[in-house]
């Protein structure tokens, strides 16, 4: 019982701040409840106000994202407004006419002031009301996007989860045995595929796998044949689809290989550290060093590049899900670029913003939950 | 100055990788530059010659309308190299300027600096650049350039910052404003050469970006180009000549391929060596 105890705070003492540790010291004289009582409850405070910061950060971002986007779609020279109205103008509507439409269109009602009109804007943005599509006549740009939502978080989520567990366990392995050769042939290969941009393996794989031989299919997410519900079929068909933008998501620039070269730098630091000669010196068991030691710190930096990198998945993905001519968020993006549908372009550049903003949001809380320290700060 | 020749050439005995990468660079650069006047380009259209396999006269064979692919293939060097370079330049002249005058002036100017830099850091670069060419009417290399400037200077200025605020509790920053050297000094002479490895490093890490990004948005008929390049090629491979569909054009798709790998390969290496260079630590190891 004594000898677990002492372990317990050998473990936290590297990554406990000053503040914890005298709390720490504290509780062995006081009395243990109440002090713990009191750290738990100033932990409590000082999370809460850290996510209420971030949030705070999150929301103003996509503010400042929204308000630059109703600029280019209405005031800049050239913009959305302006291009709708001359190309309807062109077909022979009279200018008034064309006036009334862009503001349908838009839903902005063009004869307010600006001001009014940035407040409609911010309000009908804010309640997912981004106007009507062009190109898919009468049908809401929010129903497109809810519509290809599900593709592009299945694809990055997919792609990211998977691309992070391979990199990191092999980044692990590698930095373990670094002197090895398997480890410097794992670290080559890793760099090299990090290096490939993962449109140039799309291109590789839907040559090979869709059309010289035809195993896999070389467009759509799911067989157009079936209904979509929760059937068996429907599954391995929208997983069938799945499988070559996957594959080059994983396989190239930003994949496994970018978490494989993080992992390794990150576990050979922390490999030098006391702590980890402490641990080998206390006769703890190799697995539970590599995986709680050694592990678990080294993953810390890593989860940072994490947050970091959300944003760089999502436009890693607009390549694929064109390439794939997979139904995403990307997808649309390009098409309605191509075919000057502004009202679903702006849908869909929000929509990524947005979907990034949050997902660094989720990324901050989960670093909180794997370093202590930060509360703190 | 021939010092730092020294040790470059040093690090690259040390360092065979390197080598590769700077010789690969080198003829990539030198074909942009020069190539054009060996090998006029000739966007003549040949209806004799079309869709030819590999042969004597045709190294890659010929395209959709019998152009010789080796020459396309040059040709669009230039391109995508003045892309890589001059959006390379003109986001490090950015991230420098944003860094530097952040790091110094402090106070209110770097909270509202900074505040800008981490929404663009926010944003992902390639959504926007994509948004961006909705709205260029312009085409040409400097549209293409200053759009994708805009997106990538924020995360080198955010280094350079941050460096800049370690560097004004060195030292020798502190002698030289005590023998009260003159402002100007102490950025551009005590602490610009201290910048210097980050810059460089950031410098080539913008220009593959800008080459991956520039390739890929041709590569979707996106950026708006006249000049033909590398991801036009791979465009037309795909949805023109149906390259992907015949094995005998196959040239069409791979070559393009080929030249992207070796040149992100390549500035990878580059980087490498840079770090080595710069980093007397890695060096001693």
């Amino acid at each position: 019982m004594r000898s677990r105890h002492w372990r317990e705070h050998v473990q936290i003492l590297p990554r406990k701040s000053k503040g914890q540790l005298s709390v720490a010291a504290a509780g062995a004289a006081a009395t243990l409840d109440s002090v713990d009582h009191i750290r738990r409850r100033r932990e409590f405070f000082t999370s809460v106000s850290y996510v209420g910061r971030r949030l705070v950060g999150a929301i103003l971002v996509i503010y400042a994202v929204i308000t630059v986007s109703f600029f280019m779609v209405r005031l800049m020279p050239g913009s959305a407004a302006d291009i709708i109205r001359g190309e309807l103008i062109q077909q022979g509507i009279s200018p008034e006419a064309a006036d009334a439409q862009v503001s349908a269109i838009l839903g902005i009602d063009q004869s307010d002031s600006l001001l009014a009109q940035y407040f409609d804007y911010l309000v009908n943005t804010s309640q997912g009301d981004f106007g009507t599509s062009i190109v898919y006549t009468g049908r809401s740009v929010s129903s497109i996007l809810l519509e290809a939502l599900p593709w592009t978080v299945l694809l990055v989520g997919s792609g990211l989860l998977i691309s992070f567990a391979i990199g990191t366990s092999l980044g692990l392995t590698a930095a373990y045995t670094r002197r090895s050769r398997k480890a410097g042939a794992l670290t080559v290969v890793s760099a090299v595929m990090n290096t490939i941009p993962n449109y140039v393996i799309g291109l590789v794989l839907l040559y090979f796998l869709a059309t010289t031989h035809q195993i896999f299919p070389a467009s759509g997410t799911y067989n157009p044949n079936l209904t979509p519900q929760l059937s068996l079929e429907f599954i391995g068909s929208v997983l069938w689809h799945l499988v070559l933008p996957l594959t080059a998501f994983v396989l190239g620039a930003g994949g496994f290989g970018h978490w494989m070269l993080t992992m390794k730098a990150s576990t050979t630091g922390v490999l030098g550290d006391d702590y980890i000669s402490a641990s080998v010196a206390r006769g703890l068991r190799h697995r539970r060093i590599a995986t709680a030691y050694v592990g678990r710190n080294a993953l810390l930096p890593v989860v940072t590049y994490l947050a970091l990198s959300v944003g760089y998945l999502f436009g890693g993905a607009v390549f694929i899900e064109n390439i794939f001519g997979y139904q995403g968020l990307g997808y649309f993006l390009v098409s309605s670029v191509r075919q000057r549908d502004y009202p679903l372009m702006m849908g869909c550049f929000n929509l990524i913003i947005i979907a990034v903003v949050l997902a660094n949001v989720v990324v901050d809380l989960l670093y909180v939950r794997l370093d202590p320290r930060i509360k703190v700060k | 100055m021939i010092a730092a020749v020294g040790t470059g050439i040093a690090a690259l005995r040390r360092y065979p990788g390197a080598a590769f990468g700077v010789v690969v660079l080198s003829v990539f650069t030198a074909t942009a530059l020069f190539a054009d006047r060996f090998f006029p380009w000739n966007p003549m259209i040949h209806p004799d010659r079309t869709l030819q396999g590999p042969s004597w006269e045709h190294i890659l064979g010929t395209d959709y309308a019998g152009r010789d692919i080796f020459h396309s293939l040059v040709h669009g060097t230039r391109s995508v190299m003045e892309i890589g370079a001059l959006t390379a330049v003109v986001s490090t002249v950015i991230a420098i300027c944003v860094g530097m005058i952040s790091g110094f002036a402090r106070g209110k100017v770097d909270i509202v600096l900074m505040r800008i830099t981490d929404i663009f850091l926010t944003i992902p670069s390639l959504p926007l650049i994509i948004v961006l060419t909705a709205y260029v009417q312009s085409s040409g290399v400097f549209a293409a350039v200053a759009i994708l400037s805009v997106t990538f200077w924020a995360g080198l200025a955010r280094a350079i910052r941050a460096q800049m605020l370690t560097l004004t509790e060195r030292d020798f920053v502190e002698a030289a404003r005590v023998l009260g050297l003159s402002r100007r000094h102490i950025i551009f002479r005590e602490m610009l050469p201290n910048l210097v490895p980050f810059i460089a490093i950031g410098f080539i890490g913008f220009f593959t970006n800008a080459i991956f990004a520039a390739v890929g948005l041709s590569l979707l008929g996106l950026l708006p180009l006249d000049s033909s390049n590398w991801g036009q090629m791979l465009n037309i491979a795909i949805n023109g000549v149906g390259a992907l569909y015949s094995t005998d054009t196959v040239a069409y798709l791979v070559a393009p391929i080929i030249c992207i790998v070796l040149i992100q390969l390549a500035a990878v290496l580059c980087t490498r060596w840079l770090e080595d260079i710069f980093n007397p630590r890695i060096r001693a190891r």
